[in-house]
C-alpha cells in the first residue's frame, strides 16, 4: 500500500484496473435475472437479519 | 496539516446466509459467529477484545464482532471493523483485506455473508464510518468537559439500577432453579417446557452456555435499561447537540444528504421502486443514538454514550479520553459499498470536505431547514432532477451541492502552499468523473449505464431493469441483495470477475493488508503486540487503546496509543516464548 506521497509512477501501477471485459454486460445482466428468478422468495427469507443493528 | 491524513475507520455489520441446521438451533447465528472466528484464528493471531461487545482483534489491528441485542430471540450480525487508516486508498485497502479474512473463514464453514444495509422485512443494520474531528473550539470544548463532569451523578444512577437489575435477574436464577428442582421431583414429563419458559432452552440436553434468556425476559430486560438510560441518553444528547463537533456537523450535512447520488448502493423498496440508497430511507433524525428507541441517524453518537454508560464501568481511562480535544465523529447515513470506485470516493471525498471545514473553508454551504426531508427527496429520485429549497431560497439539486463542494474543495486544494499528494488530486478526479458522468446523464437516463461497475446504484438498477416493469417484487428483491453477497455467486462479483468493475486494490497489497497493520496508526502497536502475546502461556485482552497482558505472576497494561513506536519490553516474566509469524 503506497504512501500517500505516491510517485506518478506507483501510481500507474496501483491505479485502477480495468482489464477489458472477457463477457459483454448484457450476457452477464440475463444470467443474473434467470438466477434471480429461481427461490426468491426462499433467499430473501434466509438472508434475512432480524431486528436488524446500528 | 497533511490532507487526507486523519484517522478514520469503517465498521461493516454483515448479514448471514447459511442453512441453519447447520449450526444448529434458534442461536445459529452466535454460533456461526463462535466457529467463524475459530476458523479466523488459524490463519491469523487473534486476541480477545476487552469491553462488552463479544469480539477479538487480529494482527492486522482490526476487529471481528458478534452485533446482537436480541440474542435470545435468535438475532445477530457478524461485524467487521477495520484497523484505523490514514486515506482513502488505505482504508479501503483494510476494509478489502477485513472482508477477505471473513470471508475464507466462512466459507470453510458453510456460511456466506451479505454486505448490505437492510434485509427484505427491512431491518437495517450495515455501514459506519468514523473519522477523527476536533470538537469544536475553545468555548465548546469547554461546555463538553464540563458537561461531562455534570453527566457523572446521572452516570452512577444508571450503574445502580444496571447491578440492582442485575442482582434481581441473580435472584431470578436462584428462584426458577428452585422452580424446575421442584417440577422434576414432583411432575417430571413438565420439566422441560418449564426451563424452555424460564429459561430459554433445555440446560440439560442442550449447550446450556449458548442458552441466555427466555425471549420474553430478553425483551423485559432491554425495556428496562432503555427507561433507566434515559436520562443520561436525553442528557449527552443535549450536551453532544450543543457542544460537539457543531460546526462540522453544520457545514457537512449538505454534502451528506446529497452525497448518495454518488456513493449510495440503490434498493428496491417495498412497493417496487427503484431508490438511489439502501439505508438513507430509514434516516429520520440528524442527531442521536443509533436503534436506541427507533432513532436512525446522520451522525450517530452512540460511542460517547458507551464510553459514558459502558465502557468507563470497568475504565476511568475511557472516560478520561472524552476530555480529549479530537474525538471520533461516527456517521451512521453512508451505504456499504460493493464498488471500490464508490467505496474510495465515499470515503476520500468526505475526508477531503473535513479537511476543508477544519480548514475554514465551506462557511457559505447551503443549509437547509429541514435536511433529512431533503435527504429522502434526493434518494427517491433517480433521475437526479428534484431539487430541494435552502434557507435563502435558492433551489440546488444533490447534483449541485455536491458540485458545490467539488469545487471549494478545488479552491482549498489550489491554496495548499507546499503542494498535495497525487492521493488528493485522485480524489477530486474521481469525483469529478463521477458527477460529469451524473450531469451528463440528467440529460440522457441512459447515461447511467456508463457507470455500472463504477457506481453501485447504477450497476444495482441496470440489472433490476432486466426484470422489466411487470417483474415480481420478490426478484427484483433478490437482485437487490444478492447483488451484495460475498461470494462468487453474488452478482456484483460476477460483473467484477469478468472485467466490468475497476479494482483499486491488487493482490499483493491486499495479502499484505490481511496480516500486517498500517504503519502510521496506533493499530501498528495493537498489531503487534497481539503477535508478541498471543498463543503462548499469556491471556492477552486487547481494546482499541489499550491492552491488558496476563500469567501466572501477574498482569500489565500496555498503551497502545503511541503508535508507530516500539512496544516497550515486558517483564521477562511475561514474555511470551512461542514464536510467531
Amino acid at each position: 500500500m503506497a504512501s500517500p506521497n505516491t510517485t506518478t509512477s506507483d501510481r500507474e501501477q496501483q491505479s485502477s484496473v480495468a482489464a477489458p471485459s472477457t463477457r459483454p454486460l448484457q450476457e452477464i445482466a440475463e444470467e443474473v435475472r434467470r438466477d434471480s428468478e429461481q427461490q426468491a422468495e426462499s433467499y430473501l427469507e434466509r438472508t434475512a437479519a432480524p431486528f436488524g443493528g446500528e | 496539516m497533511r490532507l487526507l491524513g486523519r484517522l478514520c475507520g469503517l465498521e461493516t455489520e454483515l448479514a448471514l446466509y447459511a442453512d441453519p441446521a447447520r449450526f444448529g438451533g434458534r442461536q445459529w447465528r452466535r454460533v456461526a459467529y463462535e466457529r467463524l472466528v475459530a476458523e479466523i484464528s488459524r490463519s491469523t493471531p487473534c486476541a480477545t477484545a476487552s469491553g462488552c461487545k463479544e469480539g477479538v482483534f487480529l494482527a492486522n489491528g482490526g476487529a471481528v464482532a458478534f452485533e446482537g441485542e436480541r440474542l435470545a430471540a435468535g438475532a445477530g450480525l457478524i461485524e467487521l471493523a477495520t484497523p484505523e487508516c490514514r486515506g482513502p486508498r488505505e482504508l479501503l485497502l483494510y476494509q478489502r483485506a477485513m472482508e477477505q479474512l471473513a470471508r475464507h473463514a466462512a466459507q470453510q464453514i458453510g456460511l456466506t455473508f451479505i454486505k448490505n444495509d437492510r434485509d427484505a422485512h427491512d431491518s437495517v443494520y450495515g455501514a459506519q464510518e468514523n473519522y477523527e474531528v476536533p470538537v469544536g473550539g475553545p468555548i465548546s470544548l469547554w461546555i463538553w468537559r464540563l458537561g461531562l463532569i455534570a453527566l457523572v451523578p446521572l452516570i452512577l444512577l444508571c450503574w445502580a439500577c444496571t447491578l440492582l437489575t442485575l442482582l434481581l435477574l441473580l435472584l431470578y436464577f436462584l428462584v426458577t432453579a428452585l422452580l424446575v428442582a421442584s417440577v422434576r421431583l414432583l411432575s417430571p414429563r413438565h420439566v422441560q417446557p418449564t426451563m424452555r419458559l424460564l429459561w430459554g432452552g433445555d440446560v440439560v440436553s442442550e449447550d446450556g452456555a449458548r442458552l441466555i434468556l427466555p425471549v420474553w425476559l430478553e425483551s423485559l430486560l432491554i425495556r428496562l435499561s432503555s427507561l433507566y438510560s434515559l436520562p443520561v441518553a436525553v442528557a449527552l444528547w443535549g450536551l453532544v447537540r450543543i457542544a460537539v463537533f457543531r460546526r462540522t456537523r453544520r457545514l457537512l450535512t449538505p454534502f451528506l444528504i446529497s452525497r448518495p447520488i454518488l456513493v449510495g448502493a440503490g434498493m428496491v423498496d417495498r412497493r417496487g421502486r427503484f431508490l438511489l440508497a439502501d439505508k438513507a430511507p430509514a434516516i429520520n433524525c440528524l442527531l442521536g443514538f443509533s436503534a436506541f428507541l427507533g432513532a436512525r441517524p446522520v451522525f450517530a453518537i452512540g460511542n460517547f454514550f458507551k464510553a459514558v454508560c459502558i465502557d468507563s464501568f470497568t475504565s476511568w481511562r475511557t472516560f478520561a479520553r472524552l476530555f480529549r480535544p479530537r474525538q471520533r465523529l461516527q456517521l451512521a447515513i453512508g451505504d456499504a459499498n460493493m464498488c471500490e470506485s464508490a467505496e474510495f470516493l465515499k470515503i476520500g471525498s468526505t475526508l477531503l470536505v473535513l479537511d476543508a471545514i477544519e480548514a475554514g473553508y465551506l462557511e457559505d454551504a447551503p443549509q437547509f431547514a429541514r435536511p433529512v426531508q431533503a435527504l429522502q427527496t434526493f434518494v427517491g429520485d433517480p433521475t437526479l432532477t428534484a431539487a430541494v429549497r435552502d434557507r435563502r431560497g435558492r433551489l440546488w439539486t444533490a447534483v449541485e451541492i455536491q458540485r458545490y463542494y467539488l469545487s471549494v474543495c478545488h479552491r482549498f486544494v489550489r491554496d495548499q502552499a507546499d503542494g498535495v499528494s497525487d492521493e488528493v488530486e485522485e480524489v477530486l478526479s474521481v469525483w469529478e468523473d463521477a458527477l460529469q458522468a451524473l450531469e451528463n446523464a440528467s440529460e440522457d437516463p441512459a447515461g447511467t449505464d456508463l457507470l455500472v461497475g463504477t457506481l453501485d446504484w447504477p450497476t444495482k438498477r441496470y440489472l433490476v431493469d432486466q426484470v422489466g416493469p411487470g417483474g415480481r417484487w420478490e426478484v427484483k428483491k433478490k437482485i437487490d441483495i444478492r447483488y451484495h453477497e460475498l461470494s462468487e455467486d453474488g452478482y456484483y462479483e460476477t460483473i467484477r470477475d469478468v472485467g466490468l468493475a475497476p479494482r483499486l486494490v491488487d493482490e499483493t497489497s491486499l495479502e499484505r493488508a490481511m496480516r500486517w497493520p498500517p504503519s502510521e496508526t496506533p493499530a501498528a502497536r495493537r498489531g503487534r503486540a497481539i503477535r508478541e502475546f498471543t498463543g503462548g502461556e499469556m491471556t492477552v485482552v486487547v481494546g482499541w487503546h489499550d491492552m491488558v497482558v496476563r500469567n501466572r505472576k501477574g498482569k500489565r497494561r500496555l498503551s497502545l496509543e503511541t503508535h508507530g513506536a516500539g512496544i516497550p519490553a515486558p517483564h521477562t516474566s511475561l514474555r511470551s516464548r512461542r514464536p510467531h509469524l
